[in-house]
């Protein structure tokens, strides 16, 4: 780094540390000397394990947020989370009846939400999380699927939770719920399966594999590109 | 639930008085036992304590109150309430107790296992674990 | 068409749904849309009756921001629960702006609450506003020689002054079965809890309560019940068959108020599921082989 480079003070688990400006939260720690083994993985704002929260000087709000995506302030105070810890309910997927609302009979604690929103604040993905758990309470499991959907289960939410829910886990099994039972199924998909077991394309595929290399370019060349 | 009692004036303006008259905003002292509220209570079959004599052993500021079973059984139903000549809420003093207990941090329904078992509605789960569980 | 919004709460999306499908045919045949609330969140079901519980005010404080984002001033519910709840919280943050000051400041991300919405049961609505004039005028199918006896619960009545009625002696569902032409049957127990949510964990409590209520309905001759509440509904049909079983206690179907209003208007009373039907009495009445026709 050169010297003249402008810095800032972090004060990581407490202690402070002069680290440049413009490096990512992440980067500030492994500038500080902190080696990540837990609380780091893709670097890139996809796979969530990089969970921090911190406060700014002057503001009384506990900020949550991606370490990898979160660029340090002068006077951020920060706490990394190496690991939520959160049971996933055992089910088999194939034994739940989404007519049953299974997201509220494994996990009952959604019904103690008190609509707090704090969740949707923790959120560094920017969900309506309390709105998929109130969805997930009455059942609506499409609804919960799609509030959910770009959920990269960091934790956050339910680390700042009054009512002791585990969103991700809720969230998780609606989408699976969704995709299993609820989503439309593709019915050309089902019909081009049924066709190429009844084998109705054999002969087709009997001429490439036995073109020669010449009448393939050709073929390939010629083929139809839709728009 | 007949047991021994040493009266002392530390108790009358203990802490127990002041915290259950604080978390329900009910005047403890309003009540003169006339029991209309115990004779209503649809519930009182399934309590230790009648409602009249949960609010006199908060009256006395007697701790055994605290691990009674009635403000677990009461129904938070407001007949008590709406029956009470002296305008006391007592639905407001079986809360404050089961408060005092639940911000211990005290469980008294485990979620889990009551949905294990049947499939309850959602008024129902919410309701329960707003008032049982901690 | 009048447009009211309307907070459904979740049962009424669950195992609830004929009340609110009946009642939205019901108030269409009379001219109203029950709208309902954009973003809606449970209502919490009971009111908290702590002095400084501000953090389960939050739940219907916000419905109630999402009234005032639509520029309305009304709410109107069909659970009995939800309207206590939605009701005295905004009475709680009523009488005191200190209280509404320390919600709206939490609640940051939302636009503060004003105050001023009214939180309306439909029974009221029909009473003060449609009026049993117009209601009896549109009834197609009079409920002759059906005999009902209503069952109010708590949250309905309680505390005095917030309810829809008198909590002594309250009238509103028997002016409304009568207007609809049912023999209204009286009984000392519409008032009485059926043990609410107890039934999470005391369902022993809760089937001699509803034991004892189903108990003089029959005493007293009458065919069904009649409720406002998804939870009452729960304990008067699943916790009542669950008891009947056991003591030989008297069987009798419960029905929500709006399906017996979508029936008298001859719409579809969406009568489903139930541990004690009451499609079979009211098949012997003569009241569903038309409708579901």
């Amino acid at each position: 780094m050169k010297p003249e480079q402008e810095m800032v003070t972090v004060y990581i688990m407490g202690k402070a540390y002069q680290v440049p400006a413009g490096l990512t939260i992440m980067k500030a720690m492994e500038y500080a000397g902190y080696r990540l083994v837990r609380g780091v993985g893709c670097r890139g704002g996809f796979c969530g394990a990089c969970a921090t929260v911190y406060r700014l000087a002057g503001d009384y709000r506990l900020y949550a947020d991606l370490a990898c995506q979160t660029t340090v302030q002068d006077g951020m105070y920060i706490a990394q989370l190496p690991f939520t810890p959160g049971e996933r309910a055992p089910y088999r997927l194939e034994d739940l009846s989404p007519e049953e609302n299974p997201l509220l009979a494994l996990y009952p604690e959604i019904a103690r939400c008190v609509s707090c929103n704090t969740c949707t604040k923790a959120c560094p993905q920017d969900l309506e999380v309390m709105d998929y758990i109130q969805a997930a309470l009455r059942g609506d499991i499409a609804k919960a699927a799609e509030l959910s959907f770009d959920c990269i289960q960091c934790g956050l939410c339910a680390m700042r939770c009054p009512a002791e829910i585990v969103h991700y886990h809720v969230g998780q099994l609606a989408r699976r719920l969704y995709g299993a039972y609820l989503a439309p199924r593709a019915e050309h998909l089902a019909k081009r399966v049924q066709e190429i077991e009844q084998g109705v394309f054999d002969e087709e595929l009997d001429r490439l594999v036995k073109m020669g290399r010449e009448e393939l370019v050709e073929k390939y060349r010629a083929r139809d590109i839709e728009p | 639930m007949a047991h021994e009692l040493r009266l002392t004036g530390e108790r009358l303006t203990g802490e127990l008085v002041a915290k259950v008259e604080e978390l329900s905003g009910e005047n403890l002292y309003a009540c003169f036992q006339c029991g209309k509220c115990s004779a209503g209570c649809l519930f009182a079959d399934h309590m230790d304590l009648l409602p009249s004599q949960v609010l006199r052993l908060v009256q006395l500021g007697d701790e055994d109150v605290l691990s009674a079973q009635a403000p677990w059984v009461c129904a938070s139903c407001l007949a008590c309430a709406v029956r009470c000549p002296k305008g006391v809420d007592i639905a407001k003093v079986m809360e404050a107790i089961r408060l005092i207990s639940l911000r211990k941090g005290e469980p008294h329904l485990s979620p889990r296992a009551l949905a294990k078992e049947e499939r309850l509605p959602q008024i129902a789960l919410v309701g329960a674990f707003r008032k049982m569980t901690p | 068409m009048k447009r009211i919004p309307y907070f459904p709460g979740c049962g009424l999306k669950d195992q609830a749904r004929g009340f609110e499908l009946a009642a939205l045919a019901a108030m269409e045949r009379l001219g109203y849309e029950l709208a309902e609330l954009p973003r809606w969140n449970c209502c919490g079901t009971v009111y908290s009756l702590a002095s400084d519980d501000l953090m389960r005010h939050l739940a219907p404080i916000r419905n109630l921001i999402r009234v005032q984002e639509l520029g309305e001033s009304r709410l109107v519910t069909l659970c009995s629960m939800c309207f206590g709840t939605l009701k005295r919280s905004a009475q709680f943050v009523e009488e005191d702006s200190e209280r509404l000051a320390t919600i709206n400041a939490f609640m940051d991300e939302e636009d503060d609450y004003q105050g001023g919405v009214e939180v309306l049961h439909l029974l009221a609505v029909l009473r003060d506003e449609v009026g049993y004039e117009a209601i009896e005028e549109a009834v197609e199918r009079p409920l002759e020689g059906l005999k009902v006896a209503p069952y109010y619960g708590c949250m309905l009545l309680r505390p005095r002054g917030l309810g829809v009625d008198d909590p002594d002696h309250p009238r509103v569902m028997e002016e409304l079965l009568s207007a609809l032409g049912a023999e209204v049957v009286d009984h000392p127990y519409k008032v009485e809890c059926c043990g609410s949510y107890l039934t999470a964990g005391r369902a022993d409590v809760v089937e001699a309560r509803v034991a004892a209520i189903a108990g003089a309905a029959v005493q007293r001759g009458a065919d069904l019940i009649a409720t406002s509440c998804p939870l009452c509904q729960f304990n008067l049909d699943t916790r009542l068959s669950q008891a009947a079983g056991r003591r030989g206690t008297p069987s009798i179907p419960s029905v929500y108020f709006t399906q017996l209003l979508a029936l008298a208007l001859g719409a579809d009373p969406h009568l489903g599921e139930q541990a004690i039907d009451p499609r079979p009495v009211l098949a012997a009445r003569g009241f569903l082989s038309e409708v579901r026709g």
